[in-house]
């Protein structure tokens, strides 16, 4: 499904100065599976995803290495090529889907959009599709969702119309970046649900960063650790948490408080 | 009532703002932050606030330290009420009440160094002559384990744990009895969160200090808190020892919600994880009698009637709960 084969992705112009912020990683996603990238800021983690989407700043650039997406090799595509691509065969779930919707346009209205752009349909048929997307995601009383303002939204609301959207397409491949951390630990929770939902009911691939490893180790099949830019260890969940080989993970593991963990007080 | 340990007493306090209605010739509402509040931090002890976001955690921690007035009640330090004072005694006062803030970057002036931002306090009260401020200083970053050479450096500098450390020097330069701590290490990645918090246990351990560690990870608080007191909408639901089972001994049901919405790594992963489905209502319209209501699994009648109180449980005169379930006569 996604196969990323020695990655290395450099910050500055003419190639960069400083150390690659991504550097030789090779990662293979396969259909169905939930993959999560763990690590501490700075580690890089959403600079691969980034490069998946195609998203990556400007001033960022891929040095080296290859991302096959079904076999293709999407590290050199145009933007139209990524326009064909993006919304349907994958797409993406930001930490604030707040900031990625227009302020002083409706829901509706940003939906109704994104649906037409990536399919031919009628302004009525998009917005009913939008609704039972919603509907989908268990938010009460979506057509008033549809006629608010982002603003009007909780941090949780505005979350799922994000997944929405995203799972609209039915996409292949949804990438998630920290889709929970800025939610209350229950929001959390309710999110963390409905996305397992969607990986049972449509076979969603999955690959998503966090740094909250707690909701990595409870998702994913297989986990990822990173730390400044490389791979630190890569293995099944049941590997990484219980039989971790490298010493950065288990003190990554040691220092996630816990309760029935250790106690200073 | 007067209890020799007790340094911090919050009587029955409540915040109230006012804001716009929906539409534009809609009546002001008004928001409660706080609803009758109260609470007290003994000598020597952490007090874990724990509470998803507009449950008027950080209000608090504002009324604590003067930065807002409460609505109604009383906030006494040792003895003496915080409302109401004068600007200067509460300026005199900053000495004894201290905050770390979350991002302390935000709360640092951009072009001053590391050396002065720490002695602030200290050049603003009048407690040290200006000769002595980088000997001061030294003292102060050798306190939070910063090396020496920060001392010249500008905040924007530095790394997250590492402002964070001078946030908590700054805080402490006064010697304050009281530290505030609100969401102080909520924004460091996990190693960098548990060295701060470690740091934070050992100089409040030192030196004595009463904390009020305000956060919205409760597994965080348990590990450094003695007690904790969870907020909802306003309300203090439950006030509880902490302890290596606090999740099998908390009683109200959001608090049980709150410690079942955690994802651990070393929980029992085929079990399903328990949400409340429904989400807060807003701190503007909080319906009449439990706050709880809307999202409670085990909601009766009175509950829609009657706001319960806050009781110790019977047999555990520390552990507080707020429920019609362990109303006085049906405590167990």
């Amino acid at each position: 499904m996604l196969e990323i084969e020695d990655l290395s992705v450099l910050y500055g112009r003419g190639g960069g100065t400083g150390p690659p912020a991504v550097d030789g990683f090779s990662l293979s996603v396969g259909k169905g599976e939930i993959v999560s990238l763990v690590g501490e800021s700075g580690s890089g983690k959403t600079t691969v995803i980034r490069s998946v989407i195609g998203a990556l700043p400007r001033s960022a650039s891929i040095s080296s290495g290859r991302i096959l997406l079904n076999g293709q090799d999407v590290s050199g595509y145009s933007r139209s090529q990524w326009r064909r691509l993006r919304g349907t065969d994958l797409s993406m779930i930001f930490q604030d889907s707040g900031v990625m919707l227009n302020p002083i346009r409706t829901v509706g209205a940003q939906f109704v959009q994104y649906i037409r752009l990536h399919s031919d349909s009628t302004g009525s048929e998009a917005w009913d599709r939008a609704v039972s997307m919603l509907k989908h995601m268990r938010l009460s009383d979506p057509d008033n969702v549809m006629r608010s303002y982002p603003f009007e939204l909780s941090g949780g609301m505005k979350q799922r119309v994000g997944i929405s959207m995203a799972m609209t397409f039915n996409p292949d491949l949804l990438l998630a970046d920290e889709p929970t951390s800025a939610l209350d630990v229950t929001t959390q929770a309710q999110i963390v649900g409905q996305m397992m939902e969607m990986r049972e009911r449509y076979g969603t691939t999955i690959v998503m960063v966090t740094h909250n490893i707690g909701v990595a180790a409870y998702m994913s099949d297989r986990m990822v650790v990173m730390k400044d830019g490389r791979i630190e260890e890569q293995g099944t969940r049941e590997d990484i948490l219980c039989r971790p080989r490298s010493g950065y993970t288990r003190e990554l593991l040691e220092a996630v408080p816990e309760i029935g963990g250790a106690r200073f007080a | 009532m007067l209890d020799e340990d007790e340094i911090i007493r919050v009587e029955g306090v409540s915040k109230r703002f006012s804001c716009r209605g929906r539409g534009p010739f809609c009546p002001r509402r008004s928001l409660v932050a706080c609803n009758d509040v109260s609470l007290a931090l003994r000598k020597g002890e952490t007090l874990g606030v724990a509470g998803e976001s507009g449950c008027g955690k950080s209000t608090l921690a504002k009324m604590l330290l003067s930065m807002e007035a409460p609505t109604e009640g009383r906030i006494l330090y040792r003895g003496r009420d915080l409302v109401g004072m004068s600007r200067g005694d509460r300026r005199r006062n900053c000495k004894n009440i201290q905050m770390v803030f979350q991002d302390s970057l935000l709360s640092f002036h951009p072009r001053k160094k590391v050396v002065d931002i720490v002695t602030e306090p200290l050049m603003n009260l009048g407690l040290i002559d200006k000769r002595d401020k980088d000997l001061r200083a030294l003292e102060l970053l050798d306190m939070v384990e910063l090396p020496v050479d920060v001392l010249y450096r500008y905040p924007h500098s530095m790394s997250g744990g590492q402002i964070q450390r001078v946030g908590i020097a700054r805080a402490l330069s006064v010697e304050p009895e009281v530290l505030v701590c609100d969401e102080s290490t909520s924004a460091l990645d996990v190693s960098v969160q548990r060295n701060v918090a470690e740091l934070l246990v050992r100089l409040q351990r030192e030196r004595g200090t009463t904390m009020m560690f305000i956060c919205h990870d409760v597994a965080l608080i348990n590990a450094i808190a003695h007690r904790l007191a969870v907020m909802y909408l306003g309300h203090i639901v439950e006030v509880t020892p902490t302890s290596m089972d606090i999740d099998k001994k908390v009683r109200h049901p959001y608090t049980k919600a709150l410690l079942g919405s955690i994802f651990s790594v070393r929980m029992d992963f085929s079990r399903r994880i328990k949400a409340i489905e429904s989400e807060a209502p807003s701190a503007a319209d909080v319906p009449p009698g439990c706050p709880f209501q809307d999202r409670c699994d085990v909601v009766m009648d009175i509950c829609k009637r009657e706001k319960p109180t806050l009781l110790p449980l019977k047999g555990e005169a520390d552990h507080l709960v707020a429920c019609h379930l362990f109303g006085s006569e049906a405590a167990i």
